[in-house]
C-alpha cells in the first residue's frame, strides 16, 4: 500500500494553512516542521508532560498526541499567537515578573493551559489554576511561582478589561 | 509509526466494510491510547478508520428511563454535563480523574473502555523491549508481570469501566446483526480478551436512570494525583429503595472485578446504614478481593501494598454511600 496524503485546512494563529500531510503526521510536527512554529515543544512525545500543549477550538490538547488530520478544519492557537517581544501577552509578562520561568521548556505549554483557563474564568481560584495546569509538568520551579504568575495575569487582564470599558 | 491511509466514514456500514477489507486497519477514536502504542512500535496499522464523522457516536441522549452516551463523546464533555454530574456522580467523578485536562479534551468514552491493557514490560520503547525475550502480548511465550502464568496478565486500567459496571451499563455494538446491546461485564473474558470482533464497533453506552435516592461514589488511588493510571479504583452504587449495592474494583486484574459475594452479604444485613455494617462489609470485601485479584507487582508497588490501598479506599467509599 502506498501512503495517501491528506489535504487539511488548519487555521493557526488566525492564518489558514492548506497542506497535504501524511496520515501519521502529528499536529506537533505539523506546527514545528511544516509551519516553523517551534515555540510549541516536544517533551515526552506521549502526552505525559504537556510541553506540547496548544489550544484547539478553545480547548487545550497535547499536540503530540493528535494527528494533524484530526485538526482538519480547526482553529489552533500556539504560543506564537499570544504576544510579541515588544508587546507581551499579560500571561507572558506575568511569568517573567514572577520568575515562573527557569529552563523555560515547559513554559509555552503552561501558558497555553493558563490561557485556556483565563479565557473561561477571569478570576480563578488557586485550586482551579492547579487543576488547569495539572497536565503540565515542570521540573524546575515547583509550581508555586507559576500559580502566582497566573493569578497576576488574571489581575492584568481584569485591569485591561476595566480600562477598555472606560 | 507509519499510517498509510486515514479514512473518515460517515456511515457505520462503510466503516465496517473498510475494516473487513483490510486486516491492517484499526478503529481510531481520540487516539490518546493508540498513538503512544504506535510510538513504542507496539501497533503499526496501515489504515486508521476514524469514527469522528459518525453522528450517532457523538451525542448524549436523554430518554425517560435511560440515557445513551455516544462512544465518541469526549471525557471533558461528560464532566461538563450538569445532568450527568447530578445523576451519575460516580461516572463523572471517574471521568474527572482520567489523565489530564488536555487528554480529557480528546479521549473518548469508548476509547477509555476499549483501551489496551498495560504492564510494566509491554508499555516500553522498542529498544527497551529488545533487551528481553518477548512476552505473550508481542508473540512470545511468557508473562513477566505474573511469573509462570500461562497467559498475559497485563492489567486493565480503565477508570470509566468500573463505575459503568456498577451502574449496570449496557454497551451498544454495531456488528453483523446491526445494533445490539450487551451488558458491559460480558465485554470482558476471563482470559483477558474482549468479546468484541475487530470489525465490530462500540457505538454507545446505555445507562438506566437510577432511583432518586441512589447514592454512588468513585474512588481512585494513584501514585500521582494527575496524569496517572490507577493503583486501584472503586465504584460503589447503593440503591436504598431496593436495598442493593454494587461494588466494582478496577486495576486489580485484566478486567473489572465485581465483588458479588460482598454484594450478597450486604443484602442479608439488617441495618446497613451503620458503622458496624461498613466494618463488616469492608472485611468481607477484602477477603473476596484477595481471592479474585492477581498477584501482580507493578513498578512502584506490590500486590500487598495495593491491597492496603484498597482497604482504606473501600471503607471510605462505603462510609460515603451508607453513612449519611
Amino acid at each position: 500500500m502506498i501512503e495517501e496524503k491528506i489535504s487539511v485546512s488548519i487555521t493557526v494563529n488566525d492564518i489558514e494553512y492548506q497542506e497535504n500531510v501524511s496520515p501519521d503526521l502529528t499536529l506537533l510536527k505539523f506546527l514545528r516542521e511544516h509551519l516553523g512554529l517551534t515555540g510549541t515543544k516536544e517533551g515526552c512525545g506521549n502526552g505525559h508532560c504537556g510541553a506540547c500543549t496548544v489550544i484547539m477550538d478553545g480547548k487545550t490538547v497535547n499536540s503530540c498526541l493528535m494527528l494533524a488530520v484530526q485538526a482538519n478544519g480547526s482553529q489552533v492557537t500556539t504560543i506564537e499567537g499570544l504576544g510579541t517581544p515588544d508587546n507581551l501577552h499579560p500571561l507572558q509578562k506575568a511569568f517573567i515578573e514572577e520568575g515562573a520561568v527557569q529552563c523555560g521548556f515547559c513554559t509555552p505549554g503552561m501558558i497555553m493551559s493558563a490561557k485556556a483557563l483565563l479565557d473561561k474564568k477571569n478570576n480563578p481560584k488557586e485550586e482551579e489554576i492547579r487543576e488547569a495546569l495539572s497536565g503540565n509538568l515542570c521540573r524546575c520551579t515547583g509550581y508555586m511561582k507559576i500559580v502566582q504568575a497566573v493569578k497576576r495575569a488574571a489581575d492584568y487582564l481584569k485591569k485591561k478589561k476595566e480600562d477598555s470599558s472606560l | 509509526m507509519s499510517i498509510l491511509k486515514w479514512v473518515e466514514p460517515t456511515e457505520l456500514n462503510e466503516a465496517v466494510t473498510i475494516l473487513n477489507n483490510n486486516v491492517n486497519a484499526i478503529i481510531y477514536a481520540g487516539g490518546t491510547d493508540i498513538l503512544p502504542l504506535m510510538n513504542y512500535g507496539l501497533k503499526s496499522p496501515e489504515v486508521c478508520v476514524s469514527l469522528g464523522k459518525l453522528k450517532l457516536l457523538t451525542e448524549i441522549e436523554f430518554g425517560e428511563n435511560e440515557i445513551r452516551i455516544g462512544s465518541m463523546v469526549n471525557l471533558a464533555s461528560l464532566t461538563e454535563n450538569k445532568f450527568l454530574k447530578k445523576t451519575f456522580f460516580a461516572l463523572v467523578g471517574a471521568a474527572i480523574r482520567v489523565a489530564s485536562p488536555q487528554i480529557r479534551n480528546i479521549a473518548t468514552v469508548g476509547g477509555n473502555i476499549l483501551q489496551a491493557r498495560r504492564c510494566k514490560y509491554y508499555n516500553r520503547s522498542k529498544r527497551w523491549r529488545e533487551g528481553i525475550d518477548p512476552c505473550f502480548l508481542i508473540g512470545g511465550d511468557r508473562c513477566y508481570q505474573v511469573q509462570k502464568s500461562d497467559r498475559c496478565c497485563a492489567l486493565y486500567y480503565s477508570d470509566l469501566a468500573t463505575p459503568l459496571m456498577a451502574y449496570q451499563a449496557m454497551l451498544e455494538i454495531w456488528g453483523e446483526k446491526g445494533l445490539q446491546r450487551i451488558e458491559i461485564e460480558k465485554l470482558f473474558n476471563r482470559n483477558g480478551t474482549r468479546n468484541l470482533k475487530r470489525e465490530e464497533i462500540l457505538t454507545g453506552i446505555f445507562l438506566p436512570l437510577p432511583h432518586s435516592e441512589t447514592r454512588a461514589v468513585f474512588i481512585k488511588e494513584s501514585i500521582r494525583a494527575s496524569l496517572d493510571f490507577p493503583v486501584i479504583n472503586i465504584a460503589v452504587v447503593y440503591s436504598p429503595n431496593i436495598k442493593k449495592i454494587s461494588i466494582v474494583i478496577g486495576a486489580m486484574a485484566p478486567y473489572p472485578l465485581c465483588l458479588s459475594d460482598t454484594e450478597e452479604s450486604f443484602s442479608r444485613l439488617k441495618n446497613v446504614n451503620t458503622v458496624v455494617a461498613v466494618k463488616n462489609l469492608s472485611e468481607v470485601a477484602y477477603e473476596e478481593l484477595k481471592e479474585k485479584r492477581l498477584l501482580i507487582s507493578e513498578v512502584e508497588l506490590n500486590t500487598n501494598q495495593k491491597m492496603q490501598r484498597f482497604k482504606g479506599a473501600l471503607k471510605s467509599a462505603l462510609e460515603q454511600v451508607l453513612l449519611y
